[in-house]
């Protein structure tokens, strides 16, 4: 089935595989899934060369420049941008709030599997099982929080909280909790866990047992999953705005319905640059830290 | 007063296959000093895993200080672990913490689960800490990290936790696979003193004959997870030695290992043989 | 013996570089709370409680009357084909600029010594390398939504603006991924198959990309995932798909339909994420 020769890893294809990786009814199923996309997405390349107006794209995409760089616009950009940033930051924190917790419980060797759950009495294996429906239920609420796009959280917490930044923290929380959570039970059940069983030779308590020999292990993982989770939360912090959540996107929104063109590319470029900061100052504290 | 350890015809089934202690019957008083020595998957390892509480037995009785860890609630349980010490053949440290923290980590079975805490955010040595890694001769790496260090190093953090720990009985799996000959020796002689001492029990796997038969005055041979001999040094001969380590490819051993990758990546392949 | 300076333990040094960056978090942590008007005991207030029960309870029941689910279906099938365009546009946009800003393709490390090239040639290299490296990075850093409100200037509302805007970020990211993939490759079989006299083209061909695919193909597959969700939204600022029919029902508080269509969502969603593990078991030697 390999398509690729895997007896010795750095041994080039020689041979045509045998059975190609699609069967005939799944390059059916490709064809017919690429073509019908084609059709249902509109895609008319023809657009690209001459638009409805009949101005070249060109020539609309021009009106884009120069971005607006006036002192006055810019400074008036400040207060989004701030409030953009600490979207983010907030997002993300209530994000691993979220997560950690959830994330704890959708790890089955936290829960009910694995090395903490040997040795002693062949009775405890009834209580144990029912330590699965809090992990089932873990999983099955993260997936439900990642499963809902952020800007879609966003649109329903403009309604419950009110326009504003709050929102957009409440959506990044709860989309990127999901995501984060998902990931931290990934890391957990990953961990080397004879370290774990020496701790709990000693006869540690529960807690303890998971601060001393887990979570270290743990925590590098933890950390950089966190920040780049957080240079994502950058990105959706501004287009929340869309929908009303506060910062640059809102400010995009008004200039595009205003036909402020350059207004809303010095807003891209804005946000571009904030991007390029997050990432930067992400990477100083993934070096401090780990 | 009950032996320390009571063992009769332990069964310890892997996967419903690997069959790792095959009705194993064994007892050690307490106080006693035991080397157990056998060749590479005769089970030493599994034994002691269940000697320290962490594995339940398939079947057979295995009773520690005269309770049977099979009926124990999960609260004395870890008392009863507290009572026992693991030196692992892997060190098993957490590698990225500090030698600090893993050599406090010994002392969790006797502190609350605040002051574990505290004592983690914190943490600072006492005076059983600094004379534990002063006997280990690494006090000097105390707030390193402990992959950091070199295998021998790291085999001494595991050591000074054991000590740390302060346990009743305890074990240890081959100790001194990682170091020198010389500190192998020390190290020998530093479980066995601390044992004579503390009247503490002793069961110690080694590789090397030589040392198990200098130190010890009671050697357990194991193969193929069965008892192969149970005597004082004196009466152990090279024909007793050398039936305890050929190789029979036809039993359940290395080449079963290799072949059917059946090791669990906690405790990876180990051959004592190529250290020579 | 436990007094500190008897101790042959040496003392630590009482504030790292760990502390201050976890006191700058925080810090930087309070400050967006107090920004951003969060209030994180929502949950434990009761208005707050009410608030958000009140607006859970108006989704229920989900309207499933015939006409809704078509448009549903409809909506879903347009976010789908969407989100299959957009990751195909983006392969297209990503694979030659990934290439070109891999360094192992562009040569301007390894391969360039024994093809003995000129110096004007290593310099096209350089200026080829990095200016697709700053397209990628310009492509990544501007989010879809964004794209989409560019594109929906240029071609108008509807999907097809989605599609572009799709292709644009992810082409981007999968640029920066495939690059990266391409540097990570064994260098033992592609110096093997130059030492046969194969160009670096040849090299590429018939060397890296085989070795790649497994990754790439896992990448995109990747971002098939991601896009789908995004596809999902990017109706919010008019370009098509389920996104759209959100923002309708929300607008004109019809919220059992709304509940509908959040639940297509989450189907398809789901649906994506399953079909591309299978794909990934299938298509991927492990
Ligand atoms: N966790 C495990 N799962 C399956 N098999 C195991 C496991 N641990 C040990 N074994 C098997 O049990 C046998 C004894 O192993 P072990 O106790 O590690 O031997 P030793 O320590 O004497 O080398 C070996 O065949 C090994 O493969
Ligand atoms: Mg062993």
């Amino acid at each position: 089935m390999a398509p690729f020769p895997q007896s010795s890893p750095w041994i080039l294809p020689t041979t045509k595989p045998k059975s190609s990786p699609l069967s005939f009814t799944g390059w059916f199923v490709l064809v017919a899934a690429l073509v019908g996309s084609y059709h249902l997405a509109e895609i008319s390349p023809g657009k690209l060369l001459h638009t409805q107006g009949g101005s070249s794209l060109w020539g609309l995409l021009a009106e884009f420049f120069p971005p607006d760089l006036s002192a006055e616009f810019l400074l008036y950009l400040i207060v989004p941008t701030v409030k953009t940033i600490q979207i983010s930051i907030m997002g993300t924190a209530l994000a691993i709030l979220i997560g950690l917790p959830l994330g704890i419980l959708a790890t089955s060797t936290l829960t009910f599997a694995g090395i903490l759950f040997e040795g002693g009495s062949l009775s405890r294996s009834s209580r144990r099982r029912l330590w699965m429906l809090p992990y089932l239920l873990a999983r099955g609420g993260l997936s439900l929080l990642r499963s809902i796009p952020e800007i879609v959280w966003g649109l329903l917490f403009v309604r419950i909280v009110g326009l504003g930044p709050f929102a957009g923290v409440l959506a990044i929380g709860l989309a990127y909790g999901g995501m984060l959570g998902k990931v931290y039970a990934e890391i957990l059940e990953g961990v080397k866990q004879s370290p774990v069983e020496a701790v709990r030779a000693v006869g540690a308590r529960r807690f303890p047992l998971v601060v001393y020999g887990l979570f270290p292990q743990a925590f590098p993982n933890f950390v950089a999953y966190s920040l780049y989770r957080w240079e994502c939360a950058i990105r959706s912090a501004a287009i929340l705005g869309l929908v009303g959540a506060g910062g640059l996107g809102q400010e995009i929104e008004v200039s595009m319905k205003m036909l402020n063109y350059p207004q809303a590319l010095t807003i891209i470029l804005v946000s571009f640059i904030l991007v390029t900061l997050v990432d930067r100052v992400s990477s100083w504290i993934r070096r401090t830290l780990l | 007063m009950a032996p320390s350890i009571e063992i009769e015809n332990l069964v310890k089934v892997f996967d419903g296959r690997v069959a790792a202690l095959d009705s194993l019957s064994l007892q050690v008083e307490e106080g006693e000093k035991v080397a157990l020595i056998g060749p590479s998957g005769a089970g030493k390892t599994t034994l002691f895993r269940l000697l320290n509480c962490i594995l339940t037995p398939t079947r057979g009785t295995l009773r520690l200080q005269g309770c049977d860890v099979t009926r124990l609630s999960e609260k004395s349980l870890r008392e009863l672990r507290a009572r026992i010490g693991t030196i692992y053949q892997q060190h098993n440290l957490v590698p990225q913490l500090r030698v600090a923290h893993n050599v406090l980590a010994g002392k969790l079975g006797r502190l609350s689960t605040a002051r574990a805490l505290w004592n983690f955010w914190d943490p600072r040595p006492d005076g059983d800490v600094v004379r534990a890694l002063t006997q280990v001769g690494i006090a000097g790496k105390y707030w390193e990290r402990t992959a950091a260090l070199s295998g021998g190093q790291q085999q001494r953090v595991a050591v000074a936790r054991a000590l740390v720990q302060n346990p009743d009985i305890l074990l240890a799996d081959e100790p001194v696979s990682s170091v020198d000959p010389a500190l192998a020796q020390e190290i020998v002689s530093l479980l066995a003193d601390l044992a004579q001492e503390g009247g503490k029990t002793l069961v110690v796997s080694l590789h090397s004959v030589e040392l198990a038969l200098a130190h010890f005055p009671r050697i357990v041979g194991l193969r193929g997870g069965k008892l192969y001999f149970d005597l004082p040094p004196d009466q152990i001969t090279a024909e007793l030695l050398s039936g305890l380590f050929t190789r029979c490819e036809a039993e359940r051993g290395v080449p079963e290992r290799v072949l059917r990758g059946a090791v669990s990546p906690v405790f990876p392949l180990d051959s004592p043989y190529d250290k020579a | 013996m436990t007094a500190p300076n008897a101790s042959p333990v040496q003392s630590r040094p009482l504030w790292g570089a760990g502390k201050t960056v976890v006191l700058l978090v925080g810090a930087a942590i309070l400050w967006s709370y107090l920004g951003t008007g969060s209030n994180l005991l929502l949950p434990f207030q009761a208005d707050g409680r009410h608030q958000v029960a009140l607006f859970f309870s108006q989704l229920f029941p989900p309207n499933l009357s015939a006409s809704l689910l078509t448009r549903a279906l409809r909506g879903s099938l347009e976010t789908l084909a969407v989100s299959i365009m957009g990751t195909l546009l983006a392969v297209l946009i990503g694979f030659p600029l990934g290439a070109l800003s891999a360094y192992t393709v562009m040569g301007n490390r390894r391969f360039s010594e024994a093809e003995g090239s000129s110096a004007v040639a290593r310099l096209w290299r350089r200026l080829i390398y990095d200016g697709s490296t700053l397209l990628l990075n310009f492509l990544r850093s501007v989010p879809e939504l964004f794209w989409a409100l560019i594109f929906i200037v240029a071609v108008g509302l509807g999907p097809f603006p989605g599609v572009l805007a799709l292709g644009f970020h992810t082409g981007g990211v999968l640029g920066k991924l495939y690059s990266e993939s391409l540097e990570a490759l064994d260098s033992r079989p592609l110096e093997a198959l130059q030492a046969t006299g194969a160009s670096t083209l040849k090299v590429f061909l018939f060397g890296m990309v085989p070795l790649a695919l497994p990754q790439l193909l896992s990448y995109t597959l990747y971002r098939w995932e991601v896009n789908i969700r995004t596809a999902a939204v990017l109706g919010v600022v008019g370009a098509g798909g389920l996104g759209q029919d959100i923002l309708v029902a929300m607008g004109l508080l019809h919220y059992q339909d709304l509940a509908t269509f959040l639940i297509a969502t989450l189907a398809i969603v789901i649906a994506v994420d399953f079909l591309s593990t299978f794909l990934r078991l299938r298509l991927i030697p492990s």
